[in-house]
């Protein structure tokens, strides 16, 4: 009897045990590893982790904007650093700046067949400002006409200054002239949206694939959570015959070390290479992230802080390729100004178009006690040994590691006492947003390929100044940019106002983030990005 | 029987609830909040815990969750937007129940055979290869088990999948990653009770009556010194069934054990709440059949 009992649980056991969960009966032919067959030619990467969603308005990583990127056609797309026609083919700009007239292309299409019309344009951006969608991108649609009113709910959605003129023509009034903007269109939150899609779907949009069409260069086929995404060109894209892969495979491995292992088993097409095993690599090509990370001050916290003298005293006692090699494992390039130089300039990129350097890369001990030896002066501290700052980092492996190679450089070279206070991740930007830190380690990404992303957030009244920083030269030449109507100059007010900041240093830029990647050496065209998405491979292409 | 189970199945309910109570609060007391995403306004923060009651006082928000729970409706995730987490724990439980099974097969069958293997050559050359495989076994964790396993059998001979879970082939590494720790305590314990057992005077008197050796091992032995085992099935198949961070990590399975590390690390509440929920569910479950099976096993449990 007893035995029978065992017998019988163990045989329920294994019969359990036999299939794998999931659609496993049919997955002979969604192997990602063969190449032919059904599929045509395909590409496949991996990524860390599962999009939260695909609600272009609704997600908030990079990953999740690469997906959309590819899903979605905005009016116009930002191709590399190159800003192209999409889904609109040309647009006219009113005398003032003001005022944008889009036109959109004949014959774009949505997968579902229906033709793309003006009004999928404007309900993307709807949803974006609207207070009851909560768009976590809402920030991003600020340079439309009432737009941050609106998120606030001191206006209704209706003042919005967007205005449907016909099915194919879109009108965008501006909160002030910024051109750069064009290049922002193919950013997820202001990607276009099916308003009889949405509203059928409900809370379902975007989390499955067939609750949610697309007019971009590829469709959602599959979506196992935390299993992977599968994407198929979509034969509706208006440009599809120059899409030359007709599936996309992400699959989501969370390890890095096992994405490493795939790759190298022919598996991956694709992979990024974990910093701890970068130096196995020498030959692997890298990237820049977009991530700029910078030592933070908030000027009101103390009066130490407050001095200038003595922030530069900190800069320069940094030694910045030291730094990187020590915690970042050689994974960053120094920094030596505020923005990220990629970005896109008047005519190359801005930092070939306004070269600047502004720090060294190595630490200058002799003149940061200069600049120390003043700041006591002015503040009346007779001992280098009585000062005693406080660096707050968070609870992770690589931002202790970071503060302690800064504190040992501080230390080392200023003579001041430097600790280290870690606290939780998750309270890390809580105490940030609330200004309850006087020194702290923080960074930045772009917005968008434009250098006024990282320079607003120093405007003495905007909402992330959380340095509390107050410049009159600063502000001036900043609100010169908004208005000026000529990119050259307006440029000029740009890059007056970084030199002016870099001079004061609220933060003191360290590094430009980068990673190290391994390719297919048959795939072309695959190429990471620093804005808005992680990935573009809208053009790639796989050689026989 | 039926009192004594009924007992239990209130002690259980009671036990839940406490359970539920104790995350509840210990959860918001963590420091920091779900939506501290740096370049969130703060209009748009204050819409998100509207949306999802964060901005009612917590006694509040304690209610209305068990109130919720009551109709079996979890919440919506925090991180995961517009998913709820019963979805979510749906999808990922199946993954980490079948990894989890296969490695209790796995661990039990082959640690029984080891132990009896064991005994039955106490300090001969067979018991010291069983000590070392055990000593293998819980000594080394697990996941450094699996990264040694994907690169011999994955990248060195490509004989099985590094990782995913998409076919029989490549649920393989995974269960021997996972079950192996058991499978040495289980060859451990199943040694030590066999030795016990064959000193038992039953034992003596089965020998002395002229049953076969290996009738004396099947049915007296064997039957006997499986008991202690019975004992550590309960726990060890819940928390084995709702899967592990590690091993779904660096094999890719996508179970539940990435939403125990990460809803906590997100501070997701309706995450943490609903996991903790089902695996408390869980443990409670399992722990009561292993009861009930012990009383089957052994009269003697029943009586008392």
């Amino acid at each position: 009897m007893k035995k029978r009992i065992i017998a019988v649980f163990l045989a329920a056991v294994m019969l359990t045990g036999c299939g794998v969960p999931g659609e496993s009966g049919n997955d002979a032919k969604n192997d990602s590893s063969g190449s032919g067959g059904d599929n045509g030619k395909e590409l496949t990467f991996a990524l860390t982790t599962d999009p939260f969603t695909l609600d272009p308005q609704l997600c908030t990583t990079m990953n999740e904007g690469a997906v959309d990127f590819h899903l979605y056609e905005g009016l116009y797309r930002l191709d590399g650093s190159e800003v192209v026609p999409a889904g609109a083919e040309s647009y006219d700009v009113s005398a003032d700046g003001l005022t944008y007239t889009f036109h959109l292309r004949d014959g774009a299409k949505w997968s579902d067949g229906k033709e793309v019309a003006a009004d999928d344009y404007k309900y993307g951006f709807e949803r974006v400002v609207d207070p009851k969608v909560a768009s976590p991108g809402s920030y991003l649609a600020g340079w439309v006409k009432n737009a941050n009113k609106i998120v606030k709910g001191e206006l209704p959605l209706e003042e919005l200054g967007i205005k449907v003129i016909d099915d194919k023509t879109i009108e965008f009034q501006l909160e002030y002239p910024a051109s750069y903007f064009v290049g922002m269109l193919s950013t997820p939150a202001l990607l276009p949206a099916r308003r009889d899609i949405v509203e059928e779907k409900g809370k379902d949009y975007g989390t499955a694939p067939d609750s949610a069409v697309y007019n971009g260069p590829f469709a959602l086929e599959k979506w196992s959570k935390n299993e992977g995404l599968v994407l198929k060109k979509n034969e509706e894209y208006w440009n599809a015959e120059e899409i030359k892969m007709d599936t996309v495979n992400i699959e989501i491995i969370p390890d890095a070390a096992t994405q490493l292992g795939m790759f190298e088993n022919g598996e991956l097409d694709y992979v990024e290479i974990p910093s701890e095993q970068v130096s196995n690599y020498p030959d692997a090509e890298t990237f820049l992230t977009g991530s700029v990370e910078y030592l933070q001050f908030n000027l009101e916290e103390d009066e130490i802080y407050a001095n200038k003298d003595f922030r530069k005293a900190v800069s320069a006692a940094i030694d910045r390729s030291e730094y990187i090699t020590m915690a970042k494992g050689g994974m960053g390039s120094p920094a030596t100004r505020l923005v990220l130089p990629v970005l896109t300039g008047t005519s190359g990129t801005y930092g070939e178009d306004y070269p600047l350097d502004l720090y060294s890369e190595n630490s200058e001990p002799d003149k940061a006690k200069e600049f120390l030896a003043s700041a006591m002066t002015e503040l009346n501290i007779a001992n280098a040994s009585d000062i005693t700052i406080t660096l707050l980092c968070n609870d992770t492996e690589a931002s202790r590691k970071s503060a302690e190679v800064y504190q040992e450089q501080i230390k080392k070279n200023l003579g001041i006492n430097v600790e280290v206070e870690q606290i939780a991740a998750k309270q890390y930007w809580s105490n940030w947003a609330e200004e309850n830190f006087g020194f702290m380690i923080g960074g930045f990404s772009p917005d968008y390929s434009d250098p006024y992303t990282y320079l607003e957030l120093f405007i003495s009244d905007n909402s992330s100044n959380h340095s509390n920083y107050v410049s009159e030269a600063y502000d001036s030449a900043m609100i010169s940019s908004q208005t000026e109507l000529d990119p050259v100059k307006r440029y000029g007010y740009m890059v007056e106002a970084e030199k002016v900041v870099c001079e004061d240093l609220p933060i003191i830029p360290v590094m430009c983030a980068e990673k190290s990647y391994l390719i297919n050496d048959k795939l072309k065209n695959f190429t990471p990005c620093f804005v808005a998405a992680t990935y573009n491979w809208i053009h790639a292409e796989i050689e026989e | 029987m039926k009192k004594y189970i009924l007992k239990r199945i209130i002690m259980s309910v009671i036990t839940v609830l406490i359970l539920i109570t104790v995350v509840f609060f210990l959860v918001r007391l963590m420091p920091g909040g779900p939506f501290t995403n740096p370049k969130l306004t703060p209009e748009v923060k204050a819409v998100m815990e509207a949306y999802y009651g964060l901005d009612k006082p917590l006694p509040v928000q304690y209610v209305q969750y068990l109130k919720n729970l009551l109709h079996g409706d979890l919440g919506y995730s925090m991180s995961y937007s517009n998913q709820t987490v019963t979805s979510l724990i749906l999808k990922a439980f199946p993954y980490s129940a079948d990894v989890g099974i296969r490695a209790l097969v796995f661990a039990f069958s082959v640690g029984i055979v080891l132990g009896i293997i064991a005994a039955l050559n106490r300090g001969k050359k067979l018991d010291f290869l069983c000590i070392i495989i055990a000593i293998i076994g819980t000594s080394v964790p697990d996941f450094i088990m699996g990264g040694i396993l994907q690169y011999f059998f994955g990248i060195r001979w490509g004989l099985l999948p590094i990782a995913q879970y998409k076919g029989i082939e490549y649920t393989i590494l995974p269960m021997i990653s996972l079950g192996f720790a058991t499978l040495a305590s289980v060859s451990r314990i199943m040694r030590s009770s066999m030795l016990e057992v064959v000193n038992q005077d039953y034992i003596k008197t089965a020998r002395a009556k002229g049953i076969s050796e290996f009738q004396v091992i099947t049915r007296h032995e064997i039957r006997n010194a499986i008991m202690p085992l019975v004992t550590i099935m309960g726990p060890l198949v819940a928390s084995i069934l709702t899967g592990t961070f590690v091993i779904e990590s660096i094999f890719a399975i996508p179970g539940m054990g990435k939403y125990y590390v990460d809803s906590i690390s997100s501070l997701d509440y309706t995450m943490v709440l609903g996991m903790t929920v089902f695996y408390g569910v869980l443990l409670v479950i399992a722990t009561t059949i292993t009861d009930i099976v012990y009383g089957l096993v052994d009269p003697r449990i029943r009586v008392s």
